[in-house]
């Protein structure tokens, strides 16, 4: 089963097959990389209005690949986030692998509220996103 | 070796050291009404723009009691909205009022300290008739509003006996995790530390035997999760002395962040020589392999270290592997203050 997405809203669409869904950074949520440790910390605030235990704040770890594909969900289409992450992401960097990466990312960064699906199934206004260099 | 972090990305705030509370092993000897030289609101939420600037997105608030520091719930608003945000308090103020206000301020975790499993313990470690009651039910009030909260519970000789008991209160009142944490020689804990402290073997009879209900985690900083998470630390005092972790507050002194001398913070992370030092973790003359291997950190903490053997580097007698004998129901003179 697939997770409700913690936004909220409906749960995220399924990114496992057919066009990779359009996605871009959900409201409020800041990226702070911590490229001393590969990683990058996400903060996803929590929504007012959210039933009990629902739009929890949360604090979230992103590998190197995470955080690449959050980046790289700045506003431009989809087909221009797969060239860029086949293009920037580490070895192996055959197309088909790539892909696939791509897609479990982005499921998995809908599924804990760092991505939203531009047009629409989470709550709010777009929000710019933030980002502060270490 | 340097330090690890170019910059903070999470940081302790001690906003206050006011609490209506008088706990017999209150780590920063607090009073009802706050010390003169505390900072204002104003200069905290000055403070937590700039530190949310400079990359800081982790804030944990503590005290004294920091529902008591007027203007809270706004400064707690702020950072909830760029940063994750952990709130540790003894919960007697949260009325349904101030839970709905944390629950809309988007506070991230809410930590509340109990010192017994029943009222009779509780009440004689906080000295005020009620609290235990008031606690569990600022608990409870957060938890049923669906804000991520934990029992915290300091390990003395009056709370070992009831941990089990404490650790099914606490996943009654809604409770997802509790925390065990160990005794500090600092405050008024330092001063009746007879009263309060434990051996190394009755303190890891007590964690051996906890025995958590379905459903509840337990966290705890005994062998083998004996970390020295010094190289990440940063913390700020209610005056606005950087000290490196709420747990140095008695050892350290890095430099003024806020009021008069004040520099940023980013510059005394970055400067200054002791506070590298610590976060780099050189020179630490021992450390527990299996504690190191949990997060590559080395020798536990550094305060429990410093306090018994007044040496930075020193290995931590808290662990098992690094005891070496010493009593820990005996403070050596320096540590005694
Ligand atoms: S003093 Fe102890 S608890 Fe504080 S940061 Fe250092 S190792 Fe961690």
């Amino acid at each position: 089963m697939r997770p409700a997405c913690p936004a909220g809203g409906a749960p995220p669409p399924d990114p496992g097959a057919g066009a990779l869904p359009d996605c871009v950074l959900a409201p409020g949520v800041r990226l702070r990389p911590v490229p001393e440790l590969s990683t990058c910390l996400a903060y996803v605030p929590g929504l007012p209005g959210d039933g009990a235990g629902g739009g929890r704040p949360a604090l979230h770890r992103l590998n190197v690949s995470s955080w690449l594909i959050a980046a790289l969900c700045d506003g431009r289409p989809p087909e221009a986030v797969a060239d860029a992450f086949a293009r920037a992401r580490p070895a192996p960097a055959d197309a088909v692998t790539s892909g696939t990466d791509l897609r479990e990312g982005l499921r998995n960064l809908l599924a804990i509220g760092v991505l939203r699906t531009r047009h629409g199934d989470s709550p709010g206004p777009d929000c710019p996103r933030k980002e502060t260099e270490p | 070796m340097p330090p690890a972090l170019l910059s903070p990305p999470k940081i302790s705030l001690g906003v206050t050291e006011a609490c209506p509370l008088r706990c017999r092993h209150c780590y920063a000897d607090c009073d009802a009404a706050p010390k003169p030289a505390e900072l204002g609101i104003d200069a905290w939420m000055a403070l937590a723009d700039r530190l949310i600037a400079d990359g800081v997105i982790q804030f944990y608030f503590e005290g004294g009691e920091p529902l008591l520091k007027p203007g809270f719930p706004a400064l707690l608003a702020r950072c909830a909205r760029d940063a994750m945000t952990l709130l540790r308090t003894h919960g007697t103020l949260i009325d349904d009022a101030m839970a709905d206000a944390l629950r809309a301020a988007g506070v991230g975790r809410v930590l509340v300290d109990l010192m017994g499993a029943c009222a009779g313990t509780h009440d004689a470690a906080t000295g005020v008739p009620g609290s235990f009651a008031a606690s569990c039910a600022g608990l409870r009030r957060c938890a049923e509003r669906g804000i991520a909260t934990d029992a915290l519970v300091i390990l003395t000789r009056q709370t070992a006996p009831e941990l089990n008991d404490l650790l099914r209160l606490a996943a009654g009142l809604g409770a997802e995790r509790v925390g065990v944490l160990r005794l500090y020689p600092l405050g008024r804990a330092k001063r009746r530390w007879d009263e309060l402290a434990l051996s190394l073997e009755e303190q890891m009879a007590a964690i051996r035997g906890l025995d958590p209900p379905p459903g509840l985690s337990v966290m705890q900083s005994w062998h083998p999760y004996d970390r020295n998470c010094c190289w990440q630390a940063a913390a700020i005092d209610a005056t606005g002395r950087a000290i490196g972790c709420m747990y140095l507050r008695e050892y350290a002194d890095f430099g003024r962040v806020a009021g008069e001398g004040a520099v940023p913070f980013l510059d005394i992370w970055r400067h200054q020589p002791a506070y590298r030092r610590l976060r780099a973790g050189t020179g630490i003359e021992r450390a527990c392999g299996d504690c190191a291997g949990n997060d590559g950190s080395r020798g536990g903490c550094r305060a429990s270290a410093y306090a018994f053997h007044g040496r930075w580097t020193a290995p931590d007698p808290f662990d098992e592997a690094l005891n070496d004998g010493i009593d820990l129901r005996v403070l050596p003179g320096h540590a005694r203050g």
